[in-house]
């Protein structure tokens, strides 16, 4: 084989192997156009993962129970929250502050908790009463009024802040 | 003797950062992703190289282009070839018979690596660029402060209730290091060749 002929062999192969790969991607979807060229649409993934609307927080979270600490010195506020996405999520804080008979009492979660993909995880949320305050006699969920509500969540690395000052009001 | 001598004249005219530049072009394409994108941990992952462009949304994997998984299949033969090429051209030159076949060959693959890690760095630092400059242009609500090519930022966003931050991750994995290393050696050969020419 002279010189020349195996130049233009050795220089021609790779624009070959690239008209056979592209040949090849439209032969293995019937030679259609759109099939060969757009692969997933992320949307649709997204869409799989997160629900389209983000059911009310009422449906988020649901308090069980409201109850004194032993040495009756603490508010602990049971509460489970329904996650509505499709993804673990990581509860790293969470503050919420109630109003109860006159007093503001502000209860946190005393370490993160990690919500399974669709799942329910149960929340303690604990906070000191006011030093001046005795404890109150008689206790109940409709005697709190929630005043505001802070969460920072983690999802996949990304870090969503939630801050809702506007509860129910004075108390 | 002189056929222990001859042997070792003929060694000594072994192009042999064509070699190891060969081999490891050779093994390039398998080694995996040359560059990361990430968006959270987890949350947008892409992982590319000339070779491959796995993306995946919250751990789950998505197809970008049935096309472009093809081209890429081209490419990565593409690459094989030329490493071939390049080994084969470095080591020919022991026999005085396939000396300007070897020549052929080494001209021929001995920039070729060199050529697609350029491209590739060029192509990182124009999409770094134009994110950059995106919002401005299309007169966004935001700015995006996206790293050139390597490093970590945030970009942060609210919506009444609700702040959002995505940490941002940019940076080059090891395979990048050996294709740099590899891209290298083929000019070396490349060089090599030109001066052991001139000195026949």
């Amino acid at each position: 084989m002279s010189e020349k002929i195996l130049k233009v062999v050795v220089s021609s192969i790779p624009t070959i192997i690239i008209i056979v790969c592209v040949a090849a991607a439209f032969a293995t979807h019937d030679w259609n156009v759109q099939a060969t060229v757009l692969g997933d649409q992320p949307t649709k993934v997204l869409e799989r993962l997160l629900p389209g609307e983000l059911t009310s927080e009422e449906e988020l979270f649901e308090v069980t129970d409201f109850k004194l600490s032993e040495d009756r010195t603490k508010l602990i506020l049971d509460a489970v929250f329904h996650s509505p996405l499709n993804l673990p999520v990581t509860i790293k804080e969470m503050q919420a502050e109630f109003g109860i008979d006159g007093s503001i009492v502000v209860l946190h979660l005393p370490s993160e908790i990690t919500v399974p993909a669709r799942g329910s995880a149960s929340l303690a949320l604990e906070g000191p009463l006011p030093a001046v305050q005795s404890p109150p006699t008689h206790l109940s969920v409709e005697n709190l009024t929630p005043r505001s509500m802070r969460m920072r969540l983690e999802v996949g690395g990304i870090e969503i802040k939630l801050e809702n000052s506007g509860l129910g009001g004075a108390g | 003797m002189p056929e222990m001598m001859k042997n070792s004249i003929a060694w000594r005219r072994v192009n042999w950062p064509g070699v190891i530049g060969g081999i490891l072009t050779v093994a390039l394409p398998f080694l995996g992703s040359w560059w990361l994108f990430k968006l959270g941990t987890e949350a947008f992952v892409m992982a590319v190289s000339p070779f491959s462009v796995d993306v995946s949304i919250f751990g789950e994997m998505i197809v970008v282009s049935p096309l472009l998984w093809w081209l890429i299949l081209g490419l990565k033969l593409g690459v094989v070839y030329v490493g071939v090429l390049l080994l084969t051209g470095s080591m020919l030159p022991v026999s005085n018979r396939y000396a300007p076949i070897a020549e052929l060959f080494v001209r021929f693959s001995a920039r070729k690596l060199l050529w697609l890690v350029v491209a590739f760095v060029g192509v990182l630092l124009l999409v770094s660029v134009l994110l950059n400059q995106l919002p401005g242009v299309l007169g966004l609500p935001f700015q995006l402060q996206v790293p050139y090519l390597s490093g970590t930022s945030s970009f942060s966003t609210s919506m009444e209730y609700i702040q959002l931050t995505i940490p941002i991750f940019m940076g080059f994995t090891q395979s990048f290091v050996v294709a740099v290393i590899a891209a290298a050696l083929g000019f070396s050969a490349w060089i090599y060749q030109k001066k052991y020419k001139k000195q026949e």
